[in-house]
Order: structure tokens, then sequence, then C-alpha cells
């Protein structure tokens, strides 16, 4: 059952990661068509500020959950390798646990700190774009973030239990 | 209990949570919450977070994060690395340590168009350690020849390390960029030397490579350097010359190397994606580690722990010299522990008011000081993450031989140490003349 719900956890993860990706060559064409609108007709493209904000917001995003599916987070190890195999586990569930509770108080914040923005209907000064919709979407990356360490979590909780 | 006690022990709490495996960004957004609410309010602290991390995500200025990053990936994939790499080898790999000394000079110009020492270290790792093994070279040697020149592309613009102290310290990208070409092509020229003068003490070292013909030497000219310079030339000369900001020249960087690569067919479409790829993962790490910090530090300043440490400096009976020395000694020290990155985001808002502030360093010069510093970090023991890359890459080596030819390539870091504090218009020369 576990693996299954990891299993589609982590084809989730990678599927936001296709969309960071896709992200990432938006906002270098929208930065560099700018830059070609300014130079060359002296006309900018109204708004290049503010999207390329919102889409750097959903490059990390769509790509937080990916980096910890892949353990690409930086951490250090080599203190607890020199523990042994049962005191590393431990350690490993304990750290999994407390980033488990901050992720999902964290996701549970930003859902709340969305609301209140829809609530307010702050709009982006040039654009009138309104804030809520990035903050829901990477509250929803950051929900994601957290199956993922919940997953490692329980993962670490059964080696130490076996 | 004081605030200022307060912040003393989330910084420790901090240390142990890294030292027990916690992800680093996580560590930072936890002490940074867990503080703010011991000092402020649970819920004052929350909100903090929410915000930060939104307006940090967000940020105009960071975009220019992931499109260094992908400028360097696309380097990578389409085997950019590889010609520099060649190119150098055929100019001086026919001398006794050519090709470690053909290294430097390639780490340099990956660096050009590469932010970050570890991409640099890796590529140049994977291309340049067989070729100096099919030669013969000491492992101790080659391997830690390739893990100092990944230090080059944190001196190098384009740098992320840069970026990250310039956007934290409120300093221009653009000069930050300026001032460390001299102090890079110094090392590297610093490295060179040391490279020669360990083979002539020990031949055996690095023995002479085949000589290469003048027309190979052009042709390898014409492929590698040529995307190297247009991309170098396009991006980094159009923001020194004011062209565009620096997120501007990150775009303009990745779009300029995508397009070379692509119309001279040295990348495919399966090379785009892996490099997206790498790109999603390096730019979340680095920003969240970024958005962790900025929670951090709003929990060091609320402590009020940086005003008691200027205070502390200030009270020393040392001169501002001797106190600097102090603070690079500190830099030193934890650099050995902590990633580069991780620790120019922690102690920036605990360091730079005393260094800057109550001691009148000038910025431009303290960032390029310290990044220096920070960078000796990635090859001294006991984190050194260019030697786990390296090693990553030379499996069959040992990491103890890895760490034993490093000490002379760090010796040369020491030296250009000296030459910044005694001669700081090393430093601020070409800075100045941006003004």
């Amino acid at each position: 059952m576990l693996k299954k719900i990891t299993k589609v956890i982590n084809y989730t993860a990678s599927m936001l990661d296709k969309f960071a990706g896709i992200s990432i060559v938006l906002a270098m064409l929208l930065v560099v068509l700018n830059v070609l609108m300014r130079k060359i007709f002296g006309n900018p493209i109204l708004g290049t500020f503010e999207f390329t904000g919102f889409l750097t917001a959903l490059i990390i995003g769509f790509g937080l959950a990916q980096c910890m599916v892949t353990n690409s987070h930086i951490a250090i190890d080599f203190i607890v390798e020199k523990f042994n195999n049962t005191a590393q586990k431990i350690v490993g569930f304990i750290v999994n646990g407390i980033s488990f509770l901050l992720l999902s108080v964290f996701s549970y914040k930003m859902i709340e700190y969305a609301t209140k923005l829809l609530r307010s209907n702050e709009l982006s000064p040039t654009t009138q774009i309104p804030f809520y919709i990035v903050v829901y979407i990477l509250a929803g990356c950051f929900i994601v973030l957290s199956l993922v360490t919940l997953c490692k979590t329980i993962i670490s909780y059964q080696e130490v239990s076996s | 209990m004081s605030n200022e006690l307060i912040g003393l022990l989330g910084i420790i709490l901090f240390l142990v949570l890294i030292s027990f495996k916690m992800p680093i960004s996580f560590s930072m957004l936890f002490v940074g919450i867990l503080g703010f609410a011991v000092l402020v309010s649970t819920k004052a602290a929350l909100s903090m977070a929410t915000t930060e991390v939104y307006s940090t995500f967000s940020s105009y200025s960071l975009s220019v994060i992931p499109m260094f990053v992908w400028m360097g990936f696309i380097a990578f994939y389409s085997g950019v690395g590889s010609s520099l790499y060649t190119f150098a080898y055929r100019l001086v790999g026919h001398r006794p340590g050519g090709l470690a000394i053909a290294t430097q000079a390639a780490c340099a110009m990956f660096g050009a168009i590469c932010g970050s020492n570890t991409a640099t270290a890796a590529t140049m790792g994977a291309i340049s350690l067989p070729e100096m093994k099919k030669y013969n070279y000491d492992d101790s040697l080659s391997t830690a020849s390739v893990a100092a020149g990944g230090a080059l592309g944190v001196l190098i613009p384009p740098s992320v390390i840069f970026i990250i102290y310039g956007i934290a310290s409120q300093q221009s990208i653009g000069k930050l960029f300026l001032a460390g070409i001299i102090p890079g092509l110094l090392l590297m020229t610093l490295y060179m030397l040391t490279i020669a003068y360990l083979v002539k003490r020990n031949p055996s070292l690095g023995p002479a490579g085949p000589k290469s013909s003048f027309k190979d030497l052009i042709d390898s000219l014409k492929n590698g350097l040529f995307e190297v310079i247009v991309t170098f030339m396009i991006s980094i000369g159009g923001l020194f010359l004011g062209y565009f900001t620096p997120t501007e020249a990150g775009a303009i960087g990745a779009f300029s190397i995508l397009l070379v690569t692509l119309l001279r067919k040295r990348i495919d479409f399966k090379g785009i994606i892996s490099s997206l790829k790498d790109t999603t993962r390096t730019t979340a790490m680095i920003m969240l580690m970024v958005a962790g910090a900025t929670v951090f530090g709003r929990f060091i300043a609320v402590s009020q722990l940086p005003v008691a440490l200027a205070n502390w400096a200030t009270g020393l009976p040392l001169p501002p010299f001797g106190i600097i020395i102090i603070i690079l000694l500190i830099y030193l020290v934890l650099g050995c522990f902590i990633d580069a990155l991780a620790l120019i985001l922690l102690t920036i808002p605990i360091f730079y008011p005393v260094a800057v502030g109550v001691l009148g360093y000038d910025p431009i010069w303290f960032g390029v000081v310290i990044v220096l510093v920070v960078a000796m970090g990635v090859i001294t023991p006991p984190v050194g993450m260019n030697v786990f890359i390296i090693k990553g890459v030379a499996k069959d080596v040992p990491i103890e031989t890895i760490f034993k030819g490093i000490w002379p390539f760090l010796i040369a870091l020491f030296i250009l140490l000296g030459l910044l504090i005694t001669f700081p218009g090393i430093v601020t020369f070409l800075p100045n003349l941006m003004q």
C-alpha cells in the first residue's frame, strides 16, 4: 500500500518538475523578448517584471518535491555516518518527522495566506493579476513536498521498528 | 533569557540539526520560525515565514539564478566543456604537468559560462581525469587539481554565490562580477604555477602528453571556445556595458548558448530536457536555501545578535584589520563544515554590518574575500563538496588521496587571500572603472 502511495506521489512530483522546466523556458523567452522589444523597437513588454517574478515562483515551487524525491537538498552526512546503523535510522526518522511537521504547518499557513489575498483581492500593480493564484499553486507544491516527506518519515519509521 | 542568548541558542540548534543530516534549508526555516516565535509570537513567526518565502520565490532579481544555472547545464550537456579541455590540452598538454595545467585553463573558461563551482568540478572531472589517467598522472595531483580548479567557477563571472551575496547585501551584481575577474585569473595562474612547481620537483607526478599540430589547435579553437566567447560576450559583456540588468544577462546568456549549441548541432532535445531537469532541481535547492536563510536572518535580526556582535567587535583592543582577520578565520572554520552558499546566506546578516558598517571595509572587497575564503571550504576536509564530486567521478581513488593532493592548492588560495588583503585594489580596480 505504502509503495503504491509513494509511487503516485513521486509521479506527481515528477510531473510538477516538468512544469518547472516549461516555466524556465517561458521565463527565458519572456525576458529575451522584452530586451529585444526594448532595444529594437523602444517598446518593452508591459508586465515583464511581474510575469518573470510569477514564473520564478512557479519554477521553484514545481521543482521542490522532485528535489526532495532525488535527495538533492544539501545536507551534511559525515557526522551521522559515524553513528551505528540503529542510531542512524532513529536520527533519520526524527529528522524526517520534524521536516514533515514543518512543511505541513507551512503548507497550511500558505493556504491561509492565499485565502487572505483572495479575500482582499490584491492584484499586481501593472498586469492586475491576482496574487492568490500563484500563492495557491505554491501551497499545492508545498503539500506535495510534505507528502514526499511523510512517505520518507513512514519508511524511516518502518526501518527503525524492523 | 536575553534576546541575544536566544539568538545564540538558535544558531546552536541550527548546527545540531544540520549535523543530524537535516537539509540545511529546512534547518534554517525551522530554527528561523521557532526563534521568531519565541522572541515575538507564533502567529507573527508563521505569518513572517509565509510572506518571506513567497516574496523570495517570486523575486524578479533572484530569477537570474535559474537562468545562469541553466546556462551551465546547457554547456555541460552540449559538450562545450569537453571542447574547452581539448583546446587547453592541445596548447600545453605536451609539457610536463601540462594536462593538469590545461585543466585549470579549461576550468576558468568553463567558469565564464557556468555559475557553479560544483558543476565546473563535475564537468572538468569527467573530461580531464580519464585523460590524465591515460598519461599516468599521479592520482593525487590529477584529482586535487580538478577539485581545486572547480573553485575558479566561484570567482569568475557569472557566479551564483556573488549573485546571492549581492542580493543579500544590496550590492551591485555587475560590480561583484567585475571584481571577481582579476582574482579569478590570478588564482588560475597560481594554480598553474603550483602544478609546474610540483612537477618540476617530481616529474613522475605529471609526465608530458603528446604534442599537437598547429592545425589541431586551431580546430579545437573553433569548436568549444567559439560558444564560450559568444555567450560570455553577449551575456556578461552586455551586463558590463549596461545594455541589460543581471537578470536579463542570465536569460540572454541561457538563450545565446542554447541557440549557438542548437545551430552548431551540439545539443539535441534529450540534452535540453536533461539540462532542464538538472536546472529545476538545483534551482529548487538553492532558492529554498535562500528563503530559509531569509527567515533565519529575520530571527537573527530580531534577536539583536548582530548589534551585540558589532559592539563586541568594536570594543576589542584590535585594529579593524585584526577584527577582519578574526571574521575571516571564523569563515574559514565554518567553511570546512557548512556549504559555501549556505554559509554566505547564514552569515551575511551577522558579519556584513560589522565589516562594512562598523569597520568601514569596502562591501565589494568584503564580498570577494569571503567568497574566496568559503571557496577554500569546498576543497577542505571534512565537507569539501568538490572533493566528494571528484570522488564520484574517480571512484577508484581513495578520498584521502584527493585530500592529500589538495594542500599545495590550498597554499595557492592562501597566497591569493594574502594578496587581496594586502592589495585591495586587485578587487576594487575593475568595479571602480564601472563608476
